[in-house]
């Protein structure tokens, strides 16, 4: 098989999933070029506060240098680079460096060497700055970056799937808000085995998480995922995002269904067009990604509770990623509400969730048994999306391609098929 | 808060060797059955903050007794579990064990610290966690309760998958 995607046959060699090579490819080709999510504007609400995190491979402090504005730097030195900060979070007025003492503004321009005396007369002080990225924009509060200075904007980036973004981010006047520090784990598997999974992997959820579907009869988890309502659908846009959307099923009993809070809706009503508000009634799950390691779910947990997860994919090897994974409710929730979209959030999609424990222990099992050369002959399979690729649903009146049923592999592979044409993207 | 003498020492001691011998041999519900109908049971990651702003965790399991048994008897059932099947071979270290009478509410204010070896069948690389715990146990007829356990993990990234093991 020549290249990694066989798109004739449905098929992707496993090295992809494996190899340090196509890793630092991936760096290059993708993760260098692409906008990147990185936090969101909740986490960092004073000016001075920011976090640590990595933009592509590249270790990057995320700061709001004033009411409005963030930025994004390069967390080393300009000197010999040594850190600025070294944990995961704070406040500051300037950095400092620990090394030597060059001391920046915290907006990253260089306000002394220390040794400025020393410097030449024509030393251009200006050009010495913590190196920026040179594009930062949010989507509704979450903060993306990208290296590339050539990139398209963020929302054309986005495009189509910004209207399903949106439902999610910016359904009450106040938006979104984190509600806390994001648990952080790191898996032996590669980063798109958590891309895939979230754009539209229905077909793993009645034998993966066959546990908590099974104990958790409240949450009506487990008819939901035996017949998916016919109304339930993948989306795909362009530039390889996806999500899928999976509503209420016909004669699945409603008792246990809950819809989202009845004090929140009036907000929705007043914040979203008809056509997404209606998208959300009867929504039982919704999964999506935005390429490349970016995911999240909208997602019942507990007995009445809507929460909305922000998972980060965030590529350490080819065989290893760290996961990062934060909540959120709608600014308008009160307390004892957040409190329970925290708690019942994080039993099922934490660093020590019930569905996530199962996810992480047969991702990394997939890519250990994957990782040898017999192994690497056999490619994996996406065969059900073939049936279905070219056919997308004509009555679909919503942004996006829409594919019915939502249980093959379609979204899967249409992220596979962005990701090929990246990655060949400097063949000659 | 007056420690307690050498012999309520022992004794609760004895009670969190062996109620830690009850999780290493995956004898979950009697551990459950441990615990106080109210009990709040959380386990924390620790957060990088500089120096001055002092100890700072994100709580990765809040939850109650329902929670609780939920997630009990996913790793209990062959049926309902992939992380605890084939299950996790571990050891549960408890050290550093104090305790003292909690004047107002009659309870023990107990605090330890517990290293948890987890060995995956077939892996060579364990996954080792360290954590200060801090409990509040009952004096029932039945001996001690659980009422609350926090158990502050001294790592700010889980270094190898997600939890599905108690402390
Ligand atoms: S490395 Fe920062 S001042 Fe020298
Ligand atoms: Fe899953």
């Amino acid at each position: 098989m020549a290249g990694w995607v066989d798109h004739e046959n449905g098929l992707v060699n496993r090295e992809a999933f494996i190899s340090d090579e196509v890793y630092r490819l991936e760096m290059d080709r993708i993760f260098n070029r692409s906008w990147i999510y990185l936090g969101h504007e909740t986490e960092i609400p004073e000016t001075g506060d920011y976090v640590v995190r990595e933009l592509g491979n590249a270790p990057v402090i995320i700061v709001r240098d004033s009411a409005e504005t963030i930025k994004v730097l390069l967390n080393s030195c300009r000197h010999r680079g040594a850190k600025l900060c070294r944990g995961d979070a704070g406040n500051t007025r300037n950095f400092v460096c620990p090394f030597h003492g060059w001391a920046y503004e915290i907006d990253g321009t260089l306000r002394s060497t220390g040794f400025d005396h020393h410097f030449r007369d024509d030393t251009d002080f200006g050009a010495m700055g913590l190196v920026p990225a040179p594009n930062v924009e949010s989507f509704h509060g979450l903060i993306f970056a990208c290296w590339d200075e050539e990139a398209i904007g963020l929302r054309d980036y986005l495009g189509d799937i910004g209207w399903y973004l949106e439902t999610f981010f910016n359904r009450t006047p106040g938006g979104m808000e984190v509600l806390a520090p994001p648990h952080r784990w790191r898996t032996k598997a590669n980063w798109k085995i958590g891309s895939l999974n979230f754009i539209g992997d229905s077909q793993h959820s009645p034998t993966t998480h066959i546990g908590p579907s099974t104990l958790d009869n409240a949450r009506t988890i487990r008819d939901g995922f035996r017949k998916h309502g016919q109304d339930s659908f993948h989306v795909v846009t362009d530039e390889g995002h996806g999500c899928t959307l999976t509503y209420l099923a016909p004669g699945m009993p409603e008792k246990n269904y809950h819809t989202h809070p009845d004090g929140l809706k009036p907000f929705y009503e007043e914040s979203l067009s008809t056509d997404q508000v209606s998208m959300l009634h009867h929504l039982r799950v919704c999964v999506g990604t935005i390429f490349p390691n970016l995911s999240f779910i909208e997602s019942q947990v507990g007995a009445g509770e809507k929460a909305v997860i922000v998972r980060l994919w965030h590529p350490v090897s080819g065989t290893e990623m760290e996961v990062l994974s934060w909540v959120f409710a709608e600014k308008e929730a009160d307390q004892e509400y957040k409190d329970r979209v925290l708690r019942n959030g994080f039993h099922n999609f934490g660093a020590a969730g019930v569905f996530e424990q199962d996810d992480m222990e047969l991702w990394a099992s997939a890519t250990v048994a994957s990782d040898n050369s017999i192994a690497q002959q056999y490619p994996y399979s996406f065969q059900t999306a073939l049936p279905y690729l070219d056919t997308p649903a004509e009555d679909h009146n919503w942004p996006g391609r829409a594919h019915r049923p939502a249980d093959t592999e379609v979204a899967q592979f249409w992220f596979m098929q962005r990701w090929d044409a990246l990655m060949r993207s400097n063949e000659p | 808060m007056k420690p307690v003498s050498n012999d309520e020492y022992l004794t609760i001691q004895r009670f969190l060797y062996a109620e830690a011998a009850l999780l290493d041999q995956r004898a979950y519900q009697e551990w459950f059955a441990l615990l106080t109908d109210d009990i709040r049971y959380q386990i924390t990651l620790a957060i990088g903050r500089p120096l001055e702003d002092g100890e700072m965790n994100t709580a990765i399991v809040d939850e109650d007794s329902y929670a609780l048994k939920m997630r009990l008897d996913q790793i209990s059932d062959p049926h309902l579990t992939h992380a605890e099947n084939p299950p996790t071979i571990a050891r549960r270290l408890i050290l550093n064990v104090d305790a003292h009478h909690d004047d107002q509410s009659g309870n023990l204010n107990v605090t330890s610290n517990i290293l948890l070896y987890g060995n995956r069948p077939g892996e060579v690389e364990t996954a080792l966690h360290a954590g200060a715990r801090e409990d509040v146990l009952l004096q029932t007829e039945d001996g001690f309760k659980i009422k609350t356990r926090t158990v502050k993990l001294a790592q700010t990234v889980l270094p190898n998958s997600t939890l599905s093991l108690l402390f």
